[in-house]
């Protein structure tokens, strides 16, 4: 039996059980403290899509939808009329209502779509399929209470789960320099709390608050033990079972590498890099996909080199200077190709620093962290984004969506992943997944297709 | 150049002369100074970079020694061997912290780089340099060239350091130190005040402070071809030595302006009086004899001030007494000539009468024949001494004079028009009109007069030929009278003017005296000089009248 299966049968399961308990139990409200290991205070519009930050965020600000494994509506329904043939509706749901009391409208679910384009975000590629994407999102600007319509250009019938993805999740800016605001669990409170909110269409959640502490890396399994802290973001105990869809890839410009830079890095041994260097849950990928995605092939091995190093050769890779895991599989990587002979100039920018560097044609290569949805053809179509190639994606695409079959479909993406791998140009390296410790006295919390932290209902054991 | 100037000059270079003189001694002096100041300072210096760097030897060696005898060097090098999540590959980091360790590496027994401080992405391999810190026995402080992260890739860096065992795990060593680095070199510069650099050979890897002007270098060997240059720069020393350039300029400036200012206020009053002093000679000279020179002076330009004006005075004194005798002289001079002139008729006149006394003594029938051939001459005589007596009594009391304004050559013109002459007489004559004089008519006409009337006797001798011209030069008006005779020899053209001085039988020996003095009271003057054809030129100059 296939892991990732298995995996999403037990969280489903899990899913029911939890949620028929908490429904049969009463309310008991309190407070759940969260600790919060080298990240930043949580945000409802933070850019970073790593699956701790994403984790905190989902409590302020909910996705449209959840993949468990299937598309379950949180703020929106996502569906197809029979009557409109290849068009996706995307309608809030009764009761999405920001913090200050407005419904959630088509209107706010398109601009966080038109953010993702504005931004160039990777993400944006899980709507490749969509034809005529900007004229739906004028559409919905027009008319705010009409639900967003997409219209596909072939057929793709994994565009609902594409849309549960976290980068979709609507937000409102906040107004000069204040932080954004979602339809979230919880608002913020007095003292730095966050309290339960009523403008989630599903109710209010199990806890009554949250407090969000930020602690060294030494101490949070102390506080862990003394029941201080209820759950610890960003730090693994190496015990929780975790989705590993952050996957990281260095992605290059064709032809701009020094020769040989790229055999140098087939040899790399990316299992010892891992780990030694990227915090688990995290494991070395060596196909173009996560492994819960793809096949378990062998297992890359170390290999000796035996070409000749390349002399006076150099290029600059990019990483992003927010994600200190990046930066040190930057530099490891910076070791290991100075040993075999090349001169790597690392460049620390942010995400869209990066891309703008990259579509300048001013980098050489840099590392790209996305999270990969759980669902084999938007996994391949945002990984053949990270190219910049939409030709490669019209090719691609159309082919895969006609198999109407998910299982048909998750076996064309594996072989199409594997022929592509060697012509793309980017790396995988690894992916990891969430970071997480949790008190034995957090019962009920439950992970989404993501393998990002679901707190609704969650309870602490008396 | 005046001697005002002069002095003030005198003075500025008396001021300024001693200070450019002195100020290449005393800055070459003061530089000597400061440059064994400099050396003193280098040798001070280095001397104190080598004791901190002693001290740095050993708290390298206290700090490693802590570190690895740390609870938490045991943790990690137990948490390596175990079979759970590694720790993270800057997980030494936290023993370095506090510990002043710019270097720390957790190494196996081969040399392995299992956790990094410096650089975790080494992590897993083998660093030579902090493995050769193993080689070496415990306590014993080396140098050697660890690899540490730079922007463009790895790079070895001397650091100096030490290993010890960890406490507790069998095959897990510390390597830790200090790196030869900036921050290093900003500690030494910091604390000696000097520059500091760290130098590989001949390139300086790392340099800190900075030494302004001529700079002093020593050097401290490190070993393995590394060397701490301790650098110390005159830049305060130049600093003082240019404040110093800069006080000698001021001086020479201040005293410059200062010295010509008083050597002008002093040349002002040392020239004062000489200055009084050529004012009274040029009024002395202009005929002011009884000038004074009233001027505050002492010493010996007072003298010389009272002996101007004594000379002044007793100048007074003797021309006045000189005019005086003067005047004496032209007396007796008139009376000699008035008994000269009187004594010439009285001879005749006195023979007449004896021999009219003797024929009537005689009763002589001629007396009546002798008495009437007498008479005619004796009548003659007094006639003639009559006319000596008039002609004095005119030079003695010329008519007062009326002067008005008037065109020279316009009264010229109908002056000659009205003269009448005696003899034929070729007569040319020029008036420039708009000439006005201030002058009196019957003066001017007398003068005229004579001068004409002399020339038509000149003229009668030789060529009856006169030419009166009227003319302006400059500021004056001038009237000439021309003849054509035979002239007046340059000796004579002085004592021509002089009262009964005549080359004529008949004249008195007045005119040209009377014309000169009535030229004289027109503020002008009569001369005469030789003529273009020979013949004597009267010019007659007044001044004109704007």
């Amino acid at each position: 039996m296939r892991a990732r299966p298995l995996l999403l049968c037990l969280s489903a399961l899990g899913l029911l059980s939890t949620q028929a308990y908490g429904a049969a139990r009463a309310r008991l409200g309190g407070t759940l403290s969260l600790g919060l290991v080298g990240l930043g205070p949580p945000s409802a519009d933070a850019a970073e899509d790593t699956p701790e930050a994403l984790s905190a965020r989902a409590l302020l600000a909910l996705p449209l939808c959840r993949l468990v494994p299937d598309a379950v509506s949180v703020l929106a329904s996502v569906g197809r009329e029979a009557s409109a043939g290849g068009e996706v509706l995307v309608t809030p749901l009764p009761g999405a209502r920001f913090p200050d009391g407005t419904a959630l409208s088509g209107r706010d679910v398109a601009e966080a779509v038109q953010r993702l384009r504005e931004a160039h975000s990777p993400y944006q590629s899980l709507l490749a399929p969509v034809a005529g994407l900007q004229d739906s999102l004028e559409a919905a600007a027009r008319h705010p209470e009409a639900p967003l319509r997409l219209r596909l250009a072939y057929p793709w019938p994994d565009l609902e789960s594409s849309l549960c993805h976290p980068a979709f999740t609507p937000t409102r800016p906040g107004a000069q320099g204040t932080p954004g605001v979602g339809v979230g669990l919880y608002a913020r409170g007095p003292e730095g709390r966050f309290l339960a909110g009523r403008g989630a269409p599903g109710g209010p959640p199990f806890p009554g608050a949250l407090a969000f502490s930020a602690l060294p890396s030494r101490g949070a399994q102390r506080l862990l033990q003394r029941g201080e802290v209820h759950a610890v973001l960003g730090e693994s105990s190496g015990k929780e079972a975790s989705a590993l869809l952050f996957a990281t890839y260095l992605v290059y410009r064709p032809g701009s590498l020094p020769e040989g830079v790229l055999s140098a890095l087939s040899e790399v041994d990316l299992a010892g890099l891992v780990r030694t260097f990227v915090a688990g849950p995290a494991v070395a990928m060596p196909g173009l996909l996560p492994p819960g995605l793809l096949d378990a092939g062998p297992a890359p091995s170390p290999q000796k080199s035996r070409a000749a190093p390349a002399t006076g050769h150099g290029f600059t890779l990019g990483y992003e200077s927010g994600l200190p895991e990046q930066r040190a599989v930057a530099e490891r990587l910076q070791v290991v190709l100075h040993d075999a002979g090349y001169r790597v100039r690392l460049l620390g920018e942010t995400r869209a620093g990066l891309l703008r560097a990259r579509l300048a044609g001013q980098l050489e290569a840099a590392l790209v962290s996305v999270l990969v949805p759980p669902v084999p053809a938007p996994a391949l179509a945002l990984v053949l984004g990270l190219t910049l190639d939409t030709g490669l994606l019209a090719a691609e695409l159309p082919a895969l969506g006609a198999l109407s079959d998910a299982t048909a479909r998750a076996a064309r993406v594996r072989a199409r992943a594997a022929e592509l791998q060697p012509q793309l140009p980017l790396v995988p390296l690894y992916a990891r997944g969430l970071r997480v410790q949790l008190s034995e006295a957090l019962l009920a919390a439950r992970r989404d297709g993501f393998g990002l932290l679901v707190l609704d209902d969650a309870w602490l054991a008396r | 150049m005046r001697l005002r100037t002069r002095l003030s000059l005198a003075f500025a270079a008396l001021a300024v002369l001693p200070l450019l003189v002195s100020a290449p001694l005393v800055t070459r002096r003061l530089r000597v100074t400061f440059d064994r100041e400099l050396e003193r300072r280098a040798e001070a210096t280095s001397v104190l970079v080598a004791t901190e760097v002693q001290r740095l030897r050993a708290r390298v060696q206290e700090a490693v020694s802590a570190a690895a005898q740390d609870s938490g060097a045991e943790v990690l090098a137990r948490a390596l061997e175990g079979p759970g999540a590694l720790p993270p590959p800057d997980a030494a980091r936290s023993l370095a912290e506090g510990r002043g360790l710019s270097v720390l590496g957790l190494l196996d027994a081969q040399g392995r780089v299992r956790s990094s401080a410096h650089f975790p992405a080494r992590a897993g391999d083998v660093d030579r340099g902090l493995a050769a810190a193993l080689a070496v026995p415990p306590g014993t402080l080396v140098l050697q060239e660890v690899q540490v992260s730079a922007p463009e890739g790895p790079r070895p860096w001397p650091a100096l350091l030490a290993a010890r065992p960890v406490e507790g795990v069998k095959g897990a060593f510390l390597v830790g130190g200090v790196l030869l680095d900036g921050t290093l070199a900003t500690q030494l510069a910091t604390l000696s005040g000097a520059e500091v650099e760290i130098r590989r050979g001949p390139e300086v890897l790392a340099s800190a402070g900075r030494a302004e002007g001529r700079r002093v270098v020593r050097e401290l060997p490190l070993g393995q071809g590394t060397a701490l240059a301790v650098v110390v720069g005159d830049a305060a020393s130049a600093e003082a030595e240019r404040a110093l350039l800069a006080a000698l300029g001021l001086l020479v400036g201040a005293g410059l302006l200062l010295s010509v200012a008083l050597g002008v206020l002093l040349a002002r009053r040392t020239t004062l009086p000489l200055e009084a002093l050529t004012r009274g000679a040029r009024e002395v000279a202009g005929g002011q004899l009884d000038t004074r020179v009233t001027t505050a002076a002492r010493g010996e330009v007072g003298v010389l001030v009272e002996a101007f004006n004594h000379m002044t005075s007793e100048l007074g004194r003797t021309t006045r007494a000189l005019v005086k005798a003067e005047r004496v002289a032209a007396w007796e001079e008139v009376a000699r000539s008035l008994a000269h002139e009187l004594k010439n008729p009285l001879t005749p006149l006195q023979m007449s009468l004896e021999t009219l006394s003797a024929a009537q003594e005689e009763k002589s029938p001629r007396f009546a024949e002798l008495f009437a051939e007498s008479a005619p001459a004796m009548r003659e005589e007094v006639a003639r001494l009559a006319r000596t007596v008039d002609a004095f009594a005119r030079f003695a009391r010329l008519p007062p004079s009326s002067p008005v304004q008037m065109d020279l050559g316009a009264w010229a013109e109908q002056a000659l028009s009205l003269y009448g002459v005696s003899t034929p007489l070729q007569r040319e004559s020029s008036f420039q009109e708009g000439l006005l004089v201030h002058a009196d008519r019957d003066n001017l006409s007398q003068v005229l007069h004579n001068l004409l009337k002399n020339a038509e006797e000149a003229s009668a001798e030789v060529t009856p030929w006169v030419a009166v011209r009227v003319k302006a030069e400059g500021p004056w008006a001038v009237l000439e009278v021309e003849d054509g005779g035979k002239g007046v020899p340059k000796e004579e053209r002085e004592t021509i003017f002089e009262p009964h001085f005549s080359r004529k039988h008949k004249g008195s020996g007045l005119g040209l005296a009377i014309s000169r003095r009535i030229a004289t009271e027109h503020g002008g003057t009569l001369v005469v000089r030789e003529g273009s054809r020979g013949g004597a030129l009267f010019r007659l100059v007044l001044p004109r009248v704007e």
